[in-house]
């Protein structure tokens, strides 16, 4: 009973961790590789111009009834990123240079294969999840345990990056409500939903499970190094907006929905 | 399956591409080119040669006019604006539809602009363009920190000048995320409400950049 109760936590928090890699706080969403092949696979008349949104309308939207609530922790989140993670990346910036950090970023990425794999699986991409397999096989040994990107590098093999919050949007499945998570930054209803699926596939969730306390501490070390290479976006975009909170919200969503939009491109070629 | 073919032949046909584009660039047969991605490979060309310029003791403001000057020939204000207005374009006066013109191309100027002072090392490849009538899309790519980041531009003929109208970057259009910011605004503050804000934003913008000169 206790058992349980202790791995449920741990998942929680698990789940809490992951969103936070993929969510605001080192604004990831914003930087993270986007498969621009998918682009290139528009035929005239085709998505591009449907997205061309004419005077008429809105755009899209996302149903948020919890907005108070999402305002109160949109503005937690940024205290926390400028009272804690932003001085605590600056200082570990400054002791490591950037390349040895991009290196680091790319481990850490490299151990979520099996996220990336079991994604394009389930959305019966099998080529995708070979390049998959070849770019794990490959940075693992060739690069290093991950430090490096030869794959990419050498061999051209891009990163196929998917999700089950995509997974799901690619079976059709809409983005439920909006929330902002206090420390994990913005998601749906569907995407939170993908996080905790995809943390059972995760290696460090794996080691968050066995020791919680191990399993925070790397967490934490790859929150600080991925942050340290993109301070000054998160400022960036405070400046360029009226209401951060309605512009992180759209952006969000509008980042989402092109990631599962390219999936379903990439489905009609593979 | 032909597709796919095709799909591997790309990263060769843009490499022979940048070839012939290397060797015919000084050519007067590409530089009036009327092709869309042409026209705005050239222009951020412009604006990285100016970055990049090193003449000793020049100032900021030198280059920031003269990049100003590029990216206003480039971008089509009336159509942005009216875009992100979107639904309350219509309801507003003929001086009203100016004013917010002027307004919204000075708070994207005074926004965006010193934020290229650190854009210099970025490399920056133009992918392609896809043409229908009057309108295109040019899909870019800048690599930051080792990261691809796509920006595409969507663009409209305007007497052989194809100019800017949206930017999307990472999939995030410019004129939607100001859209719904502005819908929002208006809905609680009225539109005057908007106009005071953007004025504001546009006196902060200018002190902060004295600041920065300070």
């Amino acid at each position: 009973m206790t058992k349980n109760i202790v791995n449920a936590k741990s998942i929680a928090v698990l789940a809490f961790l992951l969103v936070f890699m993929s969510g605001w706080a080192n604004n990831s969403f914003l930087s993270e590789h986007f498969q621009s092949q998918a682009w290139a696979q528009d035929e005239i008349g085709g998505d591009a111009f449907l997205d061309d949104m004419d005077e008429q309308e809105i755009g899209m939207e996302v149903s948020d009834p919890l907005e108070p609530v999402n305002r109160f922790f949109f503005h937690f989140n940024d205290k926390l990123y400028f009272w804690a993670l932003k001085p605590v990346a600056r200082a570990y910036g400054a002791v490591l240079p950037q390349d040895f950090r991009i290196c680091i970023r790319n481990a850490f990425h490299n151990l979520l294969f099996p996220v990336r794999f079991v994604n394009n699986l389930l959305q019966g991409k099998f080529k995708n999840a070979g390049i998959e397999i070849s770019r794990f096989a490959i940075n693992t040994t060739a690069g290093v345990a991950g430090f490096g990107d030869p794959a990419k590098d050498v061999f051209g093999l891009e990163i196929k990056e998917e999700d089950l919050g995509q997974t799901f949007g690619y079976w059709g499945i809409g983005n439920g409500i909006y929330f902002c998570w206090p420390v994990l930054g913005p998601s749906t209803l569907r995407d939170t939903v993908g996080l905790v699926g995809d943390s059972y596939l995760s290696p460090l969730g794996w080691v968050m499970q066995n020791d919680p306390d191990e399993g925070m501490a790397l967490h934490g070390g790859q929150q600080v190094n991925n942050t340290s290479l993109v301070i000054g976006d998160y400022e960036a975009f405070l400046e360029s907006s009226f209401d951060p909170y309605i512009s992180l919200r759209d952006a969000y969503i509008q980042y989402r929905q092109s990631k599962i939009k390219d999936s379903k491109q990439n489905n009609k070629i593979y | 399956m032909g597709i796919t073919n095709k799909l591997h032949i790309v990263p060769l046909l843009l490499s022979i591409s940048m070839v012939f584009f290397v060797v015919f660039y000084d050519s007067a047969l590409c530089k009036a080119s009327f092709e869309p991605i042409d026209q705005l490979h050239d222009s951020v060309d412009q604006i990285l040669a100016i970055l990049r310029r090193d003449v000793p003791g020049e100032q900021w403001v030198v280059k920031k006019e003269e990049i100003v000057s590029i990216v206003k020939s480039r971008f089509d204000a009336d159509e942005l604006a009216q875009r992100v207005l979107a639904l309350n374009w219509k309801s507003r006066t003929v001086q009203e539809k100016e004013q917010f013109v002027s307004l919204f191309s000075q708070v994207l100027e005074t926004t965006y602009i010193n934020r290229l002072k650190s854009y210099s090392d970025e490399e920056v490849t133009f992918k392609k363009q896809i043409v229908n009538n009057d309108k295109a899309v040019v899909y870019s790519e800048i690599v930051k920190n080792n990261q691809e980041i796509p920006i595409v531009y969507r663009v409209k003929d305007n007497k052989g000048q194809w100019l800017i109208y949206d930017i999307i970057i990472e999939g995030v259009s410019l004129v939607q995320n100001y859209r719904q910011q502005f819908d929002q605004i208006i809905k609680k503050e009225g539109y005057g409400g908007l106009v005071l804000r953007m004025e504001e934003k546009i006196q902060e913008n200018k002190e902060k950049d004295i600041e920065e000169k300070d």
